[in-house]
């Protein structure tokens, strides 16, 4: 009879510690993926700036929206109009002008790798090695800034980056977007100076 | 026979060094990461009107078609902005071959001079040897 209590007992608590770890499971919310992962993640596809390329289908998404922010600042770029972001990138836009496009490619290759890298995307490929923040945002300690950054101009620029993301896929309703916003706020300390 | 010695160990020691920094340099050359797309050039034209959601669509076709022209175009009122390869085309050569897809009136856009005559530091005399050799080197790479 002891012996048999002593299983029953035994049954009790097995039974108690699995179906305990059961519920726990179900109950818990699965982790939200990545910003990264949710823009495509890892998955390679063809790159369609470079035939016959694989590409991160999580970078190419980021590198599509940096074109398509940088594409709408240019597109704003008025003489002698101010709060268009275009003194910002004044350095950048003079040399592409007088035919030097390197920095340009360097610019969209550290923006997309900044992006992908803190967001999810820490393969090798998506290494950022450009300054941080700080340094990047101050004309006297990276010369390749234009001008320091108000309040103003960075709500523009979020602005601008809210406007590529839709242009390529985000919709303004998504907790995806509300993400990406987030990430973008994270960022105003550092960069308005 | 004391000098021989010396001179083999100063001669090792160089060896050594330059094997060392041969190594470094490998490594750098095969750890660094390729910058993409390196000969992208952004590129504007400014139309007369501005486009609706059917002749946003039709310009987007038409400049894809043009050999070098990126997959990012980017429309806005009466601006077109697109990312071309500049090894391929240049934004004259777009511009001309859009000019004969359809009957625009369009210019190219110039950077006002306000920013194009901002100054990118270092800032180089562009009669110096320093900035002749920096382009001579930008322009095999680029």
């Amino acid at each position: 009879m002891k012996k048999f209590s002593n299983w029953a007992l035994l049954a009790v608590a097995f039974g108690a510690v699995a179906f305990t770890s059961c519920s726990k499971d179900d109950d818990a919310p699965a982790p939200t993926p990545s910003i990264y992962e949710r823009l495509g993640g890892t998955t390679m596809v063809a790159d369609p700036d470079n035939p016959g390329q694989m590409i991160e289908q999580g970078r190419l998404s980021y590198r599509k929206v940096v074109n398509t922010t940088v594409g709408l600042i240019v597109a704003d770029v008025q003489a002698n109009a101010s709060g268009n972001l275009g003194a910002h990138f004044a350095p950048i836009l003079s040399e592409v002008g007088a035919g030097n496009t390197t920095n340009l490619a360097i610019l969209v290759d550290n923006l997309t790798d900044f992006f992908s890298f803190n967001t999810g995307g820490t393969n090798p490929v998506n290494t950022y090695s450009g300054l941080d923040m700080v340094t990047a945002h101050n004309p006297s300690l990276n010369p390749r800034m234009g001008t320091t950054s108000t309040n103003a101009d960075y709500t523009k620029f979020v602005g601008y980056v809210g406007a590529a993301a839709q242009q390529n896929g985000v919709a303004a309703n998504t907790e995806l977007y509300t993400d990406i916003v987030a990430v973008l706020e994270s960022l105003r300390d550092p960069i308005v100076q | 026979m004391k000098i021989n010695r010396t001179v083999k160990k100063v001669v090792l020691s160089l060896l050594g060094i330059a094997l060392m920094l041969f190594g470094i340099l490998v490594y750098h050359i095969a750890s660094i990461k390729p910058v993409e797309n390196t000969n992208i050039q952004i590129s504007r034209i400014d139309f007369d009107k501005p486009f609706d959601s059917i002749s946003t669509i039709d310009i987007q076709k038409k400049l894809h078609e043009i050999k070098g022209v990126k997959s990012e175009i980017i429309v806005k009122r009466n601006v077109v902005v697109y990312f071309h390869d500049n090894n391929i085309a240049d934004s004259k050569k777009i511009y001309d071959e859009l000019m004969t897809k359809g009957d625009y009136k369009a210019e190219r856009f110039l950077l006002p001079d306000n920013l194009a005559q901002k100054q990118v530091c270092p800032v180089m005399k562009k009669d110096s040897y320093k900035y002749k050799f920096t382009k001579f080197i930008q322009g095999i790479f680029n």
